[in-house]
């Protein structure tokens, strides 16, 4: 499907401002997404409280909806959005900006495993430091992206790698490996124990 | 002669034409008002829901630290046609901590009906068949976790409706009255 442009109504200023990423990292978990390498975003809980407390909320509720969709913001050029719409138990929109050099893997990881954890925390927080905060899951279906991204993966990682010297051939073959092998990484799925 | 005929003809003329005119007035009347007819018929047509709030309780479940609301509706569907009501929800309006205002959706839950009575009132439920011109009474209930709320009161209740067409209907309890062992606080 190709990018189609759209004007997008937020209900304020603070929904149609990008999320703070402070850290992103992957879990996998035994009985969740099938074992998948989900990947983590621990947003700064300072600026939207709503999310904060969202996620907090959710642990005590049955699953809620939420319609995700891909978006590059006006001016945002080697930038890519995902624009979370909550719908329950809070409703409530969250956009997630993902540099495409520096955060390629991640995104690369968001939209094959199919799915993205949140999380809230302020700035200097790591998953290792923060086990114990509370964590929502957020399913993110293909809507036709998947096509698209993979002419941006490779076409800005390929800027990648020219910005660091290698010329056009070798930049163009080592984007190949190194997608290849990123992705060969992100199909490790946690394995719960064998039943005989 | 020649001048009184067309003298006559022009009268005659005149005379049609307003007969002509007062006839298009008159069916310019009518259409109106078919039209208004039809779109009267049609609005009957288009699904509408309207619920009525009869009584609504809150009973604390101290073994689940749970937080059980139970309100008796009555939903009325006004229309001519059949609809149904796909879901039921509680949205409750608290502060957080952190000052901000949360609006909280949970959703009616069937199993909760033996915490209000031993289970013995009608339960409305989901999804639910209200033929064209027909009004259904019961019970719904929504279950909070209490850590959920941290200690913040409840500022706004608001039960809505979803209907098959993803139409919206909502009501506002205004007090709900606390239920201890089965009798009300107030």
């Amino acid at each position: 499907m190709k990018p189609q442009k759209a004007r997008i109504t937020f209900r304020s200023k603070l929904e149609a401002s990008p999320v703070k990423i402070v850290w992103d990292g992957a879990i996998a978990t035994i009985g969740v997404g099938e074992g998948r390498l989900i990947p983590l975003v621990i947003i700064d809980g300072s600026d939207r409280p709503d999310i904060e407390e969202l996620i907090r909320i959710h642990q005590y509720l049955p699953s809620g909806d939420v319609e995700s969709q891909w978006i590059q913001l006006k001016g945002g050029e080697g930038k890519i959005c995902l624009r979370l719409r909550f719908k329950r138990p809070v409703e409530l929109v969250a956009i997630l900006e993902f540099d495409i050099i520096g955060q390629g893997g991640l995104i690369d990881q968001i939209v094959t495993a199919k799915a993205i954890y949140l999380q809230a925390g302020r700035e200097g927080d790591r998953l290792a430091t923060t086990t114990d905060s509370p964590r929502m899951s957020v399913e993110v279906p293909d809507t036709g992206f998947y096509n698209e991204w993979n002419r941006m993966l490779m076409k800005w990682t390929e800027k990648g790698f020219r910005q660091r010297g290698l010329n056009r051939q070798d930049a163009k073959s080592a984007t190949r490996e190194f997608i290849e092998k990123w992705r060969s990484f992100g199909r490790f799925r946690m394995k719960g124990p064998q039943v005989e | 002669m020649a001048n009184d005929l067309s003298l006559y003809a022009a009268i005659g003329s005149g005379v049609a034409a307003l007969v002509s005119a007062w006839f298009a007035y008159l069916s310019i009347r009518v259409s109106k008002r078919s039209l208004c007819l039809s779109e009267q018929q049609e609005e009957r047509h288009r699904p509408h829901l309207v619920p009525y709030l009869m009584d609504g309780y809150v009973k604390f479940v101290a073994h689940e630290n749970l937080r059980v609301y139970g309100f008796s509706l009555s939903i009325s569907n006004r229309s001519d046609v059949d609809d149904s009501v796909a879901q039921i929800e509680l949205q409750l309006t608290y502060k957080a901590p952190s000052g901000i205002s949360i609006a909280v959706k949970a959703r009616h839950d069937t199993k909760l009906n033996n915490v209000f009575a031993g289970g013995n009132m009608a339960m409305l439920p989901i999804p639910l068949r209200i033929d064209a011109h027909q009004t259904i009474a019961g019970w719904v209930y929504f279950g909070i976790k209490e850590e959920l709320f941290r200690g913040s009161a409840v500022d706004k209740f608001t039960i809505i409706l979803t209907d098959s067409h993803d139409i919206v209907s909502t009501v506002e309890p205004i007090i709900v009255r606390e239920l201890v062992d089965e009798t009300p606080k107030s």
